[in-house]
């Protein structure tokens, strides 16, 4: 399993951090301020940048108890940056190089995600058939399924 | 990035993705698996490997062929890439309940594939991915 895709999209929130993290929630920055500051912090696409700030404000909008819970923290960052790369219109609208290759180690990272849990389902699995697990609670289902069959029995006559 | 996914982000955001690529091979394999995460941003899903297509639907109102009952301790290990399948059972943390051969099936669909130029060839994508 590579490393690189994760590290790329690890840069990305490090430099998006960078942008947003000293911005207190519903600060005025405004989408010309943060295009250029995202991009001089090597960020890969200004658009990209505006749609997970715009992600992030209207996640703390929702959040109204106290300001440390709207903070854009790096785990928010993250998450943000997830949410917009995987359903955007900037993402579907542009195919500049860089976002493009961002893109493509997300899809990466994703496609790694369902791997690790196919890894973990294959593991039970071997689990499973050396000790019987999940056997037992089958087999106890199937015995009250039919103890129930032949008492209706015994009542219908 | 994916440190700072919980279980409900997985279950609800990219399960339903990574399902959407694999189109029809997931939907063939003809089976429920109903997931019940125990703990903090926990909740029950069942993921529909069905036609006419594959999902993910909250709750566990469908008939599920396999339960699996996990805390959300170990299924954040599990997408941390740390999960430990005999210590996780030995400790109790996770239960199943039903058709124990699915999870075989399920896990090796996971692990297969799964790319936009399959969905693009969705017939070449099951043809590749469902093993009979």
């Amino acid at each position: 399993m590579s490393v690189a895709p994760l590290d790329s999209l690890s840069a990305a929130v490090a430099s998006l951090q960078q942008v947003f993290a000293t911005q207190a929630p519903g600060s005025k920055l405004s989408e010309a301020e943060i295009a250029k500051s995202a991009t001089a912090k090597g960020f890969p696409d200004q658009d990209l940048a505006v749609a997970v700030w715009k992600h992030l404000e209207t996640e703390a909008a929702q959040v109204t108890r106290n300001v440390v819970e709207r903070q854009h923290t790096e785990e928010k960052i993250s998450k943000a940056l997830f949410f917009v790369l995987l359903d955007s219109d900037v993402v579907r609208r542009k195919r500049s190089k860089r976002l493009k290759e961002l893109s493509t180690d997300f899809r990466t990272v994703l496609r790694e995600l369902a791997q690790k849990l196919g890894i973990a389902m294959s593991e039970i699995a071997d689990v499973a058939e050396e000790t019987g697990m999940g056997v037992a609670p089958y087999l106890v289902d199937l015995a009250n399924e039919f103890a129930t069959w032949m008492k209706r029995a015994e009542t219908e006559g | 990035m994916s440190q700072s996914l919980s279980p409900r982000d997985y279950f609800e955001v990219v399960l339903p993705t990574i399902l959407r690529w694999k189109g029809p091979a997931a939907a063939a394999l003809g089976v429920n698996v109903c997931f019940v995460v125990n703990g903090k941003n926990g909740g029950t899903w069942t993921i529909r490997l069905r036609p006419p297509a594959a999902g993910v639907v909250a709750g566990s109102e469908w008939k599920a062929d396999l339960s699996i009952k996990i805390t959300s301790e170990e299924m954040s290990s599990i997408l941390a890439g740390t999960f430990d399948a005999r210590r996780a059972i030995a400790a109790g943390n996770i239960e199943l309940r039903g058709d124990v051969s699915i999870l075989r099936r399920v896990g090796f669909l996971f692990q297969s594939g799964g790319s936009e130029a399959e969905v693009r060839t969705p017939v070449a994508a099951a043809a590749s991915e469902v093993k009979p």
